[in-house]
């Protein structure tokens, strides 16, 4: 019996992201000078950049830098990208590279003053949010930040936002597409089995 | 679907608002990516990246008197540069083969800087902010070449 992967949490907010437009059609249109599908594949792909940077835990300027280095490698390499309905998963793995190049840099150079995760901005919780779902989500985030590097890479990508496809997701991790059900199953009980021993509800 | 699958999803979900508050994109690196499309050249060759010293010896620019050697290749154009630490700022020496007088211009998140190439396509430019840096070639006689950015 297959596995059911995972259903992209806010489907709707792909209306607005370009969705509708194949992805290599923005590709090719970017290519050719079109800002406004340039600004879809932003639209569409920044979570996604952010959360491959934040899945190695980087910080401040260095996940900025990958950020940063990675959306002006792709404006270099607009004309030339061979399979333009696979940016997805070129982005991801450029910004895996330099996230490595960081990492390195890092490790030959003084380590900068540590920055607490929690210093990321924008904790307010929304206006009529109970106190429970504020701290069911710190906890949430906690439990996610000390995932094993396996799955809070995987986690990370699968609830970036805007979703990504099936096959995106696949091969943004360079996962097989069979293999992320199961994988994205025993990450889930694992942190479910966590977020328990801390005795956080987790039906909320 | 199963009540688990049913569970994973609503746990999902959860994760996905607890990222969204905790670590959204910054706002600032959404604006960047997207004025970053002002960085598009569309009239010059990207120069492939073929050595760099920084892969081979693992040494980067820390030290005042390191020097990083890099060389790039677009068409029949190969650009020559070394890296020099000084200070802060970093000084670049380059040289272009086949020889030629080009228009040399650094390009750096905070301007541009101009120089000229002699006649044996040979260029120095100071004073180059460290950072986030690429050079652009324009021979008076072949097409321009650019380099990718560089982390210098």
């Amino acid at each position: 019996m297959p596995t059911l992967l995972c259903r992209p949490p806010t489907a709707a907010r792909r209306l607005v992201t370009g969705a509708e437009v194949p992805v290599a059609e923005l590709v090719r249109s970017a290519g050719a000078g079109d800002r406004a599908a340039w600004d879809a594949l932003v639209a569409r792909y920044a979570g996604l950049v952010w959360s491959v940077a934040r899945g190695y835990r980087l910080q401040g300027e260095d996940a900025a830098d990958v950020f940063q280095t990675t959306w002006l490698r792709l404006v270099e390499q607009l004309p030339r990208i061979r399979e333009p309905d696979r940016v997805g998963g070129w982005l991801a793995t450029t910004a895996r590279r330099e996230c490595l190049r960081v990492l390195r840099r890092s490790g030959r150079e003084t380590v900068s003053q540590a920055e607490v995760l929690e210093a990321v901005p924008d904790d307010v919780p929304a206006f009529d949010e109970t106190l429970a779902r504020a701290e069911q989500r710190e906890a949430l985030w906690h439990h996610l930040q000390t995932s094993s590097d396996r799955c809070r890479r995987l986690l990370r990508v699968l609830v970036a936002d805007p979703p990504l496809s099936y096959t995106e997701v696949a091969e943004v991790l360079e996962m097989p597409i069979g293999s992320i059900g199961p994988t994205r199953r025993r990450c889930l009980e694992q942190l479910r089995k966590r977020l328990e021993e801390a005795g956080v509800d987790v039906d909320l | 679907m199963s009540t688990s699958d049913a569970s994973d999803d609503e746990l999902v979900r959860a994760l996905a608002r607890a990222v969204a508050v905790h670590d959204p994109v910054p706002p600032a690196l959404l604006d960047f990516a997207r004025e970053a499309f002002t960085w598009r050249t569309v009239d010059a060759e990207l120069a492939e990246l073929v050595a760099d010293s920084l892969e081979t010896a693992g040494a980067g620019l820390r030290g005042a008197s390191d020097v990083r050697l890099l060389t790039f290749t677009a068409g029949e154009q190969q650009l020559d540069l070394e890296l020099i630490a000084d200070g802060a700022a970093r000084r670049l020496v380059g040289e272009l083969t086949p020889g030629r007088p080009a228009r040399v211009v650094v390009e750096h998140p905070g301007g541009t800087l101009t120089e000229q190439a002699d006649e044996l396509g040979r260029f120095l430019v100071a004073d180059v902010p460290a950072g986030r840096v690429r050079v652009r070639c324009e021979p008076d006689d072949a097409p321009p070449v650019v380099t990718p950015w560089l982390d210098t």
